[in-house]
């Protein structure tokens, strides 16, 4: 169930009640909501109850038009798994413009953690 | 007569009596035989030459028979291939099962040239019979030549004309499907000649009908490129008559340019000045193009009548009013959208005060001649229902010779030909240098030159303030 299109990449692995999923590679596309909602939507309902590590600090760049399938699917994930882990780079510039936002909805969604290195 | 010649008388009637017996019953002649018998060995060996000349014939004949049945072979073979095959192909196999036909043409007239030889000889050689001995040694001999002749040339006859026989029907055979070949080989140029004709008229027609619906396709596409490229550049003119003309604030220069990616821009900023103070908004749709415009356009809206309606609404009041104003129509319009945006007002007293989150702001200070960074904190517009009005906001000073320096990320994320992003720290080096120059509009312009060889991808815009 990992995500595999011409520049990004998340890879999806099991353990005892917990999912990781690491993102990799760049979001350049004009409409990545394309490639990564249909994925997201997949891969949510398998979350289910369980504690959910995403990774982003691979990640090379994330253009404007890729935060909001990636924050749809956050969102989805908040409101099924246990509790929701979002890893990101606070030393990259673009990492932390993009993330500055969930800061402050996870003051806000008590199951949604972030750690900025 | 006494005893002794009755004797005498009966011994010379006996040999008397046998003497005539002997003389009737003695051999022929050995000179006429021997003549006869040369004859006929002669005859006997004209036969025999005619039998060797026959299997030659017959020889000859089945030689030229195989490479015969081998062309036609090659023929078939040929003409089953032939739509792959050049004419020139098979008109060589067609000459060549013609000139074996000649050839073997010329084999039965040589053939009935010598048969006509041999009936020539046998006449002949009869007429010498006749002419050389006595009637009954012609009839003994004409006898046993004709038992000889009748033999042997009945034979021959047998055998030449099945050899001809055979021969004829494998000409024959030969030639009907040479015939039949042919018959085939035009009726299918004659049908491959009408299938061109017909393909290549239906080609010219389709080909018309192709380049007369291109032309109207074109004028069409042209007709909705024209209607389209109006509204685009109607919509483009609106987002510009949105943009502050103459953008001013109290106490301070002000320079401002927005250059869209596409005709029509996500980026969004405006200066109002109300009697509490000056406001200063830069923000960002995610994305560009005509959807980003529309969401931009609807934030302008918002944001201009949030400010002349609510006279002493804070920074953070201002976003959560936007927010709620936008977030469903941004839903209606079934885009994934949001929008970065920073609001700065500056009061009478010349604070400014701040709240949104965006890109961080750049402030060269001009008495320790470095630049401030300071970041934005908050959330973008449109990704939740509710903003909190309470969020904190931020505050700073601009003093004499200050820089302020506010922008979208399309000059922070230019790239340089090695890939590299401006980012803020480089942009941060432009604010620093373009502070010797003496009007704000010249700064402004040294510092959007300054990455006009970079790569940009997205709607850039740049407002700088002084103090």
């Amino acid at each position: 169930m990992n995500l595999v299109s011409d520049n990004l990449f998340a890879t999806v692995t099991r353990l005892e009640g917990k999912v990781s999923i690491v993102f990799d590679g760049k979001s350049d596309r004009q409409n990545p909501g394309e490639i990564i909602t249909p994925w997201s939507e997949k891969v949510v309902p398998t979350l289910s109850g369980l504690d959910v590590d995403v990774d982003f600090r691979g990640l090379k760049y994330l253009n404007s038009s890729s935060f909001m399938p990636i924050f749809k699917m956050l969102s989805s994930a908040r409101d099924i798994a246990n509790n929701v882990h979002v890893r990101y780079d606070g030393s990259v510039n673009w990492q932390r413009l993009s993330f500055a936002s969930l800061e402050t909805i996870a003051k806000s969604w008590p199951n949604l953690h972030l750690s900025n290195h | 007569m006494n005893k002794s010649q009755k004797s005498g008388l009966a011994v010379v009637l006996t040999a008397l009596l046998f003497g005539l017996l002997y003389y009737q019953t003695r051999p022929p002649d050995e000179e006429g035989h021997l003549g006869t018998i040369n004859s006929l060995r002669n005859a006997r060996a004209s036969l025999r030459e005619i039998e060797l000349e026959i299997s030659n014939l017959q020889l000859t004949i089945s030689e030229n028979y195989q490479p015969l049945q081998a062309s036609i072979s090659s023929f078939d073979s040929s003409l089953e291939e032939l739509p792959s095959l050049v004419f020139s192909s098979l008109r060589r196999e067609v000459s060549s099962i013609t000139e074996a036909l000649e050839n073997g043409s010329n084999q039965l007239a040589q053939y009935h040239e010598y048969i006509e030889d041999f009936q020539t000889a046998n006449s002949n050689l009869i007429a010498a019979i006749i002419d050389g001995d006595t009637h009954a040694k012609m009839r003994y001999f004409g006898e046993l030549y004709e038992l000889n002749y009748n033999t042997h040339s009945y034979e021959l006859s047998i055998a030449i004309d099945n050899a001809t026989l055979r021969y004829n029907q494998a000409f024959q055979s030969d030639m009907e499907k040479i015939e039949r070949y042919r018959l085939i080989l035009y009726a299918w140029m004659v049908g491959l000649a009408i299938a061109l004709t017909t393909t290549i008229q239906r080609l010219r027609h389709l080909s018309l009908h192709q380049e007369s619906l291109v032309k109207q396709r074109t004028m069409d596409l042209d007709d909705a490129l024209s209607e389209l490229f109006g509204e685009m550049e109607l919509a483009k003119k609106i987002q510009t008559a949105l943009l502050p003309r103459s953008p001013s604030i109290r106490g301070c220069e002000v320079a401002a340019t927005m250059k869209p990616a596409d005709l029509v821009g996500g980026d969004y900023y405006d200066i109002i000045s109300t009697a509490q103070g000056d406001w200063i908004i830069i923000g960002d749709v995610s994305g560009h193009g005509v959807s980003a415009g529309l969401v931009m356009m609807m934030a302008q809206t918002a944001v201009a009548t949030s400010i002349r309606q609510g006279a002493n609404v804070t920074p953070p009041e201002l976003l959560a009013i936007v927010n709620s104003t936008m977030i469903e129509n941004i839903r209606r319009l079934g885009e994934q959208k949001y929008m970065t945006m920073t609001v700065v007002f500056r009061d009478l007293s010349g604070s400014f005060h701040f709240a949104g989150l965006h890109q961080d702001i750049l402030i060269y200070r001009d008495h320790s001649q470095e630049v401030e960074n300071i970041a934005t904190t908050g959330i973008w517009l449109g990704l939740v229902e509710e903003i909190d009005p309470k969020l904190p906001a931020g505050h700073f000073e601009l003093a004499k010779g200050d820089a302020l320096l506010l922008y979208t990320d399309g000059i922070t994320e230019s790239l340089a030909e090695d890939g590299q992003m401006l980012d803020s720290d480089g942009l941060a080096s432009l604010l620093k240098s373009s502070n010797a120059l003496k009007s704000v509009n010249e700064a402004l312009s040294y510092i959007t030159n300054s990455v006009e060889n970079r790569e940009i991808d997205d709607d850039l815009t740049v407002i700088l303030i002084r103090g």
